[in-house]
């Protein structure tokens, strides 16, 4: 920290948070929470990726019916990557708006999904979440998707870009 | 605006490592180690058939569905088969002809007593655990088709090995039966044979309490 008028571009002490020093906590919330749910999509997509987990994760959208069967391979594919990248993204403040915007987009779709198939069409199914089974779809999922959608969310909201707000250093 | 420049790049790179990863990885797994790679194909030909079909149906020029051809040598149950066409949709199967939903032979109630009572088929259970939990078939195997993968070898610890014997019977909860259809596609894939599919499932197995009397657990 320091107020030298030599320093060059990113003055932190030039930071302007509120009196209490608000936006310190607020920005380590926004990381916890982007840490938690940026964690959770890792570990669910390492259940879904690898020849057999990639084949066992197709069998698993299939059994949503909410696509034809036959073109499951294609997400099963996909978005176990899409969720690595995009947790990735979360992570880092820099592109986390780009991180949550799909990781909130898929959660969505998966909250669709699940009550679709497991509430609307009463399909006694796995969720497939993780890849793995054992997670029966239904309104404990849709539950779990929502609380991470509102983490997500506030991973977000959260976040102050301190250097931003930094004022010119004067002498 | 940049944000979803981000987003864009995030997909196209996932994109690519998907396809990346179906070429050079996923496409070299073979489900025994003397079976050749089996190839993730982007559209499983017939995959999505779970409709009931007549043997007519079925000669039709559809060839390259490998489970097809591995049941194909089912002999000795056929007359087993197709013995109660009268509760089925499909009006045009007559009674001496076996009936297939999603390339695997069907099978009936009166054949699935009388496997249950002679012990002499597997019974594998496509639902899942807490399902199996409840309740199941006397004897029965669980292989949820959430897990198929992972729990395929308990199956043969078990004793239900690959290759030709008993008559093995997929069964699940009921209406269009996916998940058997599913775990019998994977069955197919480790070379087992002699595959069926009791498409009623448990749902007939709770209608009919004085059939199955004993022979659940």
């Amino acid at each position: 920290m320091t107020t030298d008028s030599n320093t060059s571009t990113l003055d932190y002490a030039a930071v302007k948070p509120n009196d209490n020093g608000a936006y310190s906590v607020r920005n380590i919330l926004s990381h916890v929470f982007a840490l938690g749910v940026a964690g959770f999509f890792i570990y669910a997509a390492y259940g879904k990726i690898g020849p057999v987990n990639a084949r066992q994760f197709a069998v698993q959208i299939g059994n949503y019916k909410i696509m034809d069967a036959a073109y499951s391979n294609i997400p099963a594919i996909i978005l176990p990557f899409v969720e690595v990248y995009a947790a990735i993204a979360l992570f880092f403040p820099k592109t986390r708006k780009a991180g949550a915007i799909l990781i909130a987009g898929m959660l969505l779709f998966f909250i669709c999904a699940v009550f679709y198939s497991a509430i609307h069409l009463g399909l006694s199914i796995d969720c497939g979440c993780t890849g793995k089974g054992g997670s029966k779809a239904g309104w404990g999922v849709i539950a779990r998707n929502t609380g991470l959608l509102i983490a997500t969310g506030l991973s977000v909201w959260l976040y102050r870009c301190e250097p931003c707000e930094k004022t010119p250093a004067t002498a | 605006m940049k944000h979803i420049f981000g987003v864009i790049v995030i997909l196209i790179v996932s994109v690519i490592t998907g396809v990346a990863a179906k070429a050079m990885w996923y496409d070299t797994w073979s489900p025994t180690k003397a079976a050749p790679p089996q190839k993730m194909a982007w559209v499983k030909q017939d995959a999505s058939d779970s409709t009931t079909k007549t043997v007519a149906d079925r000669k039709q020029p559809n060839t390259n569905d490998d489970a097809s051809k591995k049941t194909n040598n089912n002999d000795a149950n056929d007359s087993a088969v197709a013995t109660d066409a009268s509760d089925h949709s499909d009006a045009t199967v007559s009674n001496d002809e076996p009936e297939f939903s999603g390339g695997f032979p069907v099978a009936k109630l009166d054949m699935v007593v009388d496997h249950l009572t002679d012990g002499t088929a597997h019974f594998v259970d496509a639902r899942e655990e807490y399902e199996f939990d409840e309740g199941h078939l006397k004897g029965a195997h669980l292989l949820p088709s959430s897990a198929i993968y992972e729990n395929i070898e308990n199956l043969m610890a078990v004793g239900v090995l690959p290759g030709p014997g008993k008559p093995i019977i997929v069964y699940c909860g009921g209406g269009s039966c996916e998940a058997s259809h599913n775990v019998a596609k994977v069955m197919a894939e480790f070379d087992y044979q002699n595959i069926y599919i009791y498409v009623n499932g448990w749902e007939e197995v709770m209608a009919e309490p004085d059939r199955f009397a004993g022979l659940t657990e």
